[in-house]
């Protein structure tokens, strides 16, 4: 790792470190620091600070740690996904395997006329799951006989286009009720893990995003093409179905919890490598992950700053695109001078 | 001394249909061997079989005395070398980065060099040249820098054969001279070189032995340079064309 590197991950960290307390701050109700801290150090029984403690603790703690796995989740994803196909614009969302994962959500709330209670949260996470599960299936049927990256990632785009067109029929023929409560998932928040289930959340992420570290010398060698990686001693296909089932295990933890939550994964990773200058994998999945959280921490701010929410919460997914679309739109035009796919 | 590659009765092709047929070739250790033929002719298909990157339609390859199917990718890694025509997407790997991509089949999960990987590396682009360039971006450089990087990934790789697959097809004339330099001092100093190209006259120059695709009778001849070029082996590349040997150059 060069001195820039370790400089820019440092930065990273440090930044992520000081906006956890303000993420803590945050809120509806106004908190003050003395508060909050209080409220982390006090027990479950203590008089007087019940209040505050449950907003801290079992609000916003668990929404903002949830916001950093998730963001660095998913930033994972895309990258997987982005080098794997060797395309810029690869990602969970464009490769229909968030569609996947809405539309099994979609096929639990809109169904059952909209589940509630702890049984309700299970089935939409085993929706969540099923449906990314089954794209991800049709993907890698079809990455066993399509050599094509670009082929596939088209694939990728026309199911999630089926998947879109299937939440559309089942929107139109359920109740109101259903309708509401698949609407309010896909609006996409940090707040839906509580801090019972965080550790089993957290749990999963860590290990998955471990898990694509494995890959990153893989990665390294498919960045000079298919060929090249064979001919040093990488089976491509399988690596590809490894890093796809990644991926799309990765997209699926976070969306059954936060709802399909878009831009994220696609443009971190070009933050990433910009701010890097490096397509290394073996720094790069690191600041990948690191870059996701600051943005999903950023994201969570946002979306509860009391000026801007006015009391309420601002879904993710209205203000991912307020960030991501401009970056998109400058790594597209600056491609060739960014070098990154040339 | 023993052949590093050897083919018996090898047909390539895709499928059932076979492009080239009975085909019984031999690599000298220390030797450029130079493949020549028309598009289309089947050169890619027969050295992309000759890589393992495809099955053979009938008869075997061997590498060093084992037969190609009986390796697996690492150890082939550590036989056999590629270096191909394409442009590829790590624009943002540094040169130096590129090149360690050759130690691969000799490193762990992760992909960490110990020493001896390390003055693997540095010597490999010490070999073109390169040294200098190695904290630059791959990005940053020339159709032919790049290409001579390539070349030193193939040479970290460390394998007695090394197998170009049209490597000068985009480079101006000086680059195609430079990398055929660097080809014969490598065939100079041991290393078995197979290198398909277009560029006939410097490359039919550079190598010790000629394989000529003989697209009428669907066949790969193999002979020794000067003999290729006095028995007008040559002129059965190009049909059409007649070998000048004065200027290494077809005519009409």
């Amino acid at each position: 790792m060069s001195r820039r590197h370790t400089i820019v991950l440092s930065a990273i960290a440090v930044a992520i470190l000081l906006l956890l307390p303000l993420g803590l701050l945050a809120g509806g109700v106004d908190l003050s620091p003395n508060d909050v801290w209080n409220a982390l150090l006090s027990q479950d029984n203590d008089n007087g600070g019940d209040i505050a403690r449950f907003i801290v603790v079992e609000s916003r703690l668990p929404a903002v740690l949830t916001a950093l796995l998730a963001g660095a989740a998913l930033s994972i994803a895309g990258l997987l996904m982005q080098t794997c196909f060797n395309n810029p614009l690869a990602g969970p969302s464009i490769m229909g395997i968030s569609s996947g994962a809405s539309l099994g959500v979609a096929i639990v709330l809109l169904a059952t006329g909209g589940l509630v209670g702890l049984w309700g949260r299970v089935a939409v996470v085993s929706g969540a799951f099923a449906g990314a599960a089954a794209i991800l299936a049709i993907l890698l049927i079809f990455s066993s006989s399509v050599r094509s990256t670009d082929v596939l990632l088209i694939v990728g785009i026309l199911i999630g286009y089926l998947a879109t067109s299937a939440i559309s029929l089942l929107n139109f023929f359920s109740t109101e009720r259903a309708v509401h409560s698949y609407v309010l998932w896909g609006l996409g928040t940090f707040s839906g893990v509580s801090i019972d289930i965080l550790p089993l959340f957290a749990v999963l992420v860590i290990a998955l995003i471990c898990a694509s570290l494995l890959y990153s010398k893989s990665l390294n060698a498919m960045l000079l093409g298919t060929q090249y990686a064979e001919s040093v001693g990488v089976s491509t296909g399988r690596a590809r179905t490894g890093i796809l089932l990644l991926s799309g295990a990765l997209t699926a933890v976070v969306t059954a919890w936060c709802g399909p939550i878009g831009f994220i994964g696609l443009v971190v990773p070009h933050i990433a490598r910009m701010v890097l200058g490096s397509s290394n994998h073996r720094v790069l999945l690191p600041a990948c992950a690191l870059c996701g959280a600051l943005l999903g921490i950023i994201c969570q701010i946002i979306s509860v700053w009391p000026s801007l929410s006015k009391g309420a919460v601002i879904p993710v997914n209205a203000i991912t695109p307020v960030i991501g679309v401009p970056v998109i739109i400058y790594v597209l035009l600056n491609r060739r001078r960014l070098l990154y796919f040339n | 001394m023993d052949a590093i590659l050897k083919t018996e009765n090898l047909g390539v092709g895709y499928g059932r249909r076979t492009i080239l047929h009975n085909i019984n070739l031999e690599v000298a250790p220390g030797s450029l061997t130079a493949l020549i033929g028309a598009n289309g002719s089947g050169k890619s298909t027969l050295l992309r079989t000759l890589s393992g990157a495809q099955a053979p339609t009938a008869g075997t390859v061997s590498i060093g005395g084992t037969a190609l199917c009986g390796l697996g990718k690492q150890k082939l890694a550590r036989r056999l070398a590629m270096v191909f025509t394409d442009r590829t997407g790590a624009g943002a790997l540094t040169v130096r980065e590129t090149v360690e991509i050759g130690r691969h089949p000799y490193t762990g999960p992760f992909g960490r060099l110990g020493p001896k990987d390390k003055e693997a590396v540095a010597e490999a682009l010490a070999s073109v040249g390169m040294e200098t360039y190695a904290d630059r971006l791959l990005g940053t450089l020339s159709d032919g820098e790049r290409q001579k990087v390539m070349l030193a990934r193939a040479l970290a790789q460390d394998t007695p054969l090394i197998i170009l697959d049209e490597p000068t097809a985009f480079l101006d004339v000086a680059g195609r001279l430079e990398i055929n330099r660097l080809l014969r001092q490598l065939a100079d100093k041991g290393r078995s070189i197979i290198l398909s190209t277009h560029d006939i006259a410097s490359s039919v120059d550079a190598a010790d032995t000629l394989w000529i695709v003989d697209c009428e009778n669907r066949h790969v001849h193999s002979a020794a340079k000067h003999a290729a070029i006095q028995s007008g082996l040559l002129d059965r590349a190009f049909p059409t064309l007649r070998f000048d040997a004065s200027t290494l150059s077809f005519k009409q």
